[in-house]
């Protein structure tokens, strides 16, 4: 690695290293001319002899040289050298092959960036690894029918490994599995909204939302950019309704999130879901959708 | 003039663990480690420069040996080389291979130690 470097540093140098070599062999002839001059020979007769026992110069020079060469790097910038000028030679083949290798690269980007948001990046909560999912399922039976489950609001799927198995719980059960506090930190539940009306500032537009649990928000760890989020308090019979606004939506209506917080926007009409409710807090961007 | 002794032939890679020698006790350039090497054999040994500068440019380039510019005994800028720390440690190792070689040289072609008993 030191050698490396050193090599490296000497192909910058090349010149200085050259005029170098040529003052160290001056310097050995002198030396050598000087002695013979001690052992009684005349001044240009001691130079020649001198100049004679050293040989070829140039050879020496060469030999020399090529100990610092650096083959590697000094054969790939002959290539590019190479390579520029038949290109420049060649401007249509080359405009051709730019333009294939930039479609190229382009389409395998945008395909590796869009499976890397898919798959490999995580939910934007405190710590997404110690997140799960509850569903339920019966065994041994074949059909919803063949249940003591005979009518339910939701979605159940046949799993070949587990049978009938859905995510929707009766609100009962979810209450009784939030109060047992040892398996999980906490418990919280959601279900989508669907579209909703969102009527903001006489300006009314269809929104996806969700409907989330008083636990929602402190379960995943996530922090408002303005405002607070839907807490535990907000989950009991009689509360005053609130939702929570998604960045992107929050920027589009108000301008700035922090001007959003305690606004009023109505969802749907206020006759089927929700009466006026107040826009409680603002989830910073890249966070999960308005609740 | 030509006094000198009959020479003897440079065996392959014995000019780099004679030139890391030289240099152990002092730095030198390149002319005077040719006579060090030279008057130290019994003029058997001839560095001809043809070799002696590659070799020198070639142990720096493995960092066995610096060089620095410095003013000779003569008040000349002069290239002198000196040994570097992993120059001492290749010097170690190719002196024990040389001695080692040469002892294994000397028992098959003198014999005589034995057999005279």
């Amino acid at each position: 690695m030191i050698s490396f470097l050193r090599k490296l540093g000497w192909l910058t140098r090349r010149r200085s290293r050259e005029e170098q070599l040529s003052a160290e062999l001056q310097f050995h002839l002198e030396q050598e001319a000087e002695e013979r001059q001690a052992d009684g020979m005349g001044v240009e007769d001691a130079r020649w002899a001198a100049r004679r026992e050293l040989g070829n110069l140039s050879a020496v020079r060469e030999d020399t040289r090529a100990t610092w060469s650096w083959t590697p790097l000094e054969q790939l910038a002959q290539d590019l050298r190479y390579g520029t000028r038949t290109m420049l030679h060649n401007p249509a083949f080359t405009l051709l092959a730019v333009i294939s290798l930039a479609l190229g690269i382009g389409a395998n980007t945008a395909i590796y960036s869009f499976m890397e948001a898919l798959l490999m990046r995580s939910l934007p909560v405190a710590d997404p690894r110690t997140l799960v999912v509850l569903k339920w399922h019966f065994s041994g039976k074949k059909s919803v029918d063949d249940s003591v489950l005979h009518n339910m609001s939701g979605q159940i799927y046949d799993d070949p490994r587990t049978g009938p198995t859905s995510p929707v719980f009766p609100y009962p059960s979810f209450e009784s599995l939030r109060k047992s506090t040892d398996v999980f930190s906490t418990l919280f539940a959601y279900r989508p909204a669907r579209k909703l009306n969102v009527l903001v500032q006489e300006h009314a537009e269809v929104a996806n939302g969700e409907y989330v649990s008083g636990g929602y928000f402190q379960g995943l760890g996530v922090v408002p950019a303005a405002g607070r989020l839907i807490a535990g308090d907000d989950d009991r019979v009689g509360a005053p309704a609130v939702v929570v606004l998604s960045y992107a939506l929050a920027r589009e209506r108000f301008g700035e999130a922090a001007d959003a917080a305690g606004r009023a926007v109505m969802l749907n009409d206020s006759s089927v879901h929700c009466d006026w409710r107040d826009a409680t807090g603002i989830l910073r961007s890249r966070s999960v959708k308005n609740a | 003039m030509s006094t000198r002794p009959s020479r003897v032939e440079f065996l392959q890679g014995t000019l780099d663990v004679l030139i890391l020698r030289t240099l152990l006790r002092e730095s030198k350039h390149g002319h005077a480690i040719a006579k060090h090497i030279q008057q130290t054999s019994e003029e058997l040994l001839q560095v001809e420069t043809g070799s002696l500068y590659p070799a020198l440019h070639r142990l720096e380039a493995k960092g066995w040996v610096a060089a620095t510019w410095e003013l000779s005994d003569k008040g000349k800028r002069a290239r002198y080389y000196r040994l570097t720390a992993s120059g001492r440690k290749q010097l170690a190792t190719e002196q024990s291979k040389w001695q080692a070689f040469s002892r294994a040289m000397g028992l098959i072609l003198n014999p005589v130690d034995q057999e005279g008993q």
